[in-house]
């Protein structure tokens, strides 16, 4: 299977390999492909699933689902953050630091606006939150990361869901993560 | 506008690629954290709940006819999360490694990855100095 449409139907194997003893932070988890990713990871044993939602009720409401169709209790953690507020970002990366042990981090979250121009933090909202603020998240995380890796001897991983709607674009302008084009 | 959402996705791909070189080089590069981006391709999301008019229509239609369910989305993160090596600054579908768009693997794509690494670094450095420390 080669590009879209066509990978639309190619068979993706359902995970089995076990995550075993694992902490793992999932963002956007409280819906969709996150919540989805969570599930798995939480049926695949890991130790702790800590779904980042930007409501904690809906975020509450995920790991209530997670728990009654893997019926493990007491995995799954909620802690709120938006990617669209740098300071909650870093506040959330700072909780992160406390985590005796952290091995993978999937930056799932994202917005799609449509066709509306909004701002957050001075800058157009999905370069905020998709770029600018999902790799101040990454940097920050890379020490905490190298940090488990080495007191634990594994590799752990930092994941970013992108698209393959970047196929779509086929230059960049000169003012890319500015804030008006 | 129109161009918004790819563009931001565009610009992860790049910026994954260039981070994933820099680490490599970088003096923490003895500790390793294997980088990767993913594609879960169109699913049953809530993800397009704001796009209006006529493109609405596009994407009902499509999720409708080829999307994949959210969990079956959500496999292609889980292959990210278990990734060797050989996924680190790659792009990934399917659950496995591919290819990026042909933009990227141009020569521009090369030195606009470069520009956006730079770009992004200075925009990262201003909201949280000694951040690019991390690298």
């Amino acid at each position: 299977m080669s590009g879209f449409p066509l990978s639309q139907f190619a068979s993706l194997p359902c995970p089995t390999q076990p995550f075993d003893g694992q902490t793992i932070i999932v963002t956007g988890a409280n819906t969709g492909l996150g919540l989805e990713a969570a599930r798995h990871f939480t049926r695949l044993n890991a130790a702790k699933v800590i779904l980042a939602s930007r409501s904690i009720a809906k975020g509450e409401e995920a790991a209530r689902s997670i728990e009654e169709t893997t019926g493990r209790k007491g995995v799954c953690e909620v802690w709120q953050v938006d990617l669209g507020n740098f300071d909650s970002v870093k506040k959330f990366t700072e909780r992160a630091a406390k985590l005796d042990r952290l091995d993978v981090v999937c930056e799932n979250a994202g917005i799609a606006t449509g066709g509306a121009y909004e701002q957050m933090e001075g800058m157009e909202s999905m370069i905020a939150v998709n770029v600018v603020g999902t790799f101040l998240m990454a940097l920050n995380f890379l020490p905490i990361l190298r940090k488990s890796g080495k007191k634990y001897g594994t590799v752990p991983k930092l994941v970013v869901t992108s698209s393959e709607t970047h196929f779509w674009v086929w230059t960049l302008s000169a003012c890319v993560v500015e804030t008006q084009c | 506008m129109d161009n918004r959402y790819p563009t931001s996705k565009l610009l992860e791909v790049l910026f994954v690629r260039q981070l994933a070189e820099e680490v490599n080089q970088g003096p923490h590069a003895s500790e390793r954290v294997i980088i990767n981006c993913v594609n879960p391709g169109l699913c049953k999301t809530s993800l397009s709940r704001n796009v209006t008019g006529f493109r609405a229509l596009i994407f009902w239609f499509m999720k409708v006819v080829i999307a994949r369910t959210a969990e079956v989305g959500s496999r292609t993160l889980v292959a990210s999360a278990i990734g060797g090596p050989e996924t680190h600054g790659k792009y990934m579908s399917e659950c496995v490694v591919r290819e990026p768009s042909e933009f990227v693997r141009s020569e521009e794509g090369k030195l606009s990855q470069e520009r956006v690494y730079k770009e992004l670094m200075e925009i990262l450095e201003n909201i949280q100095p000694g951040i690019t420390k991390n690298i």
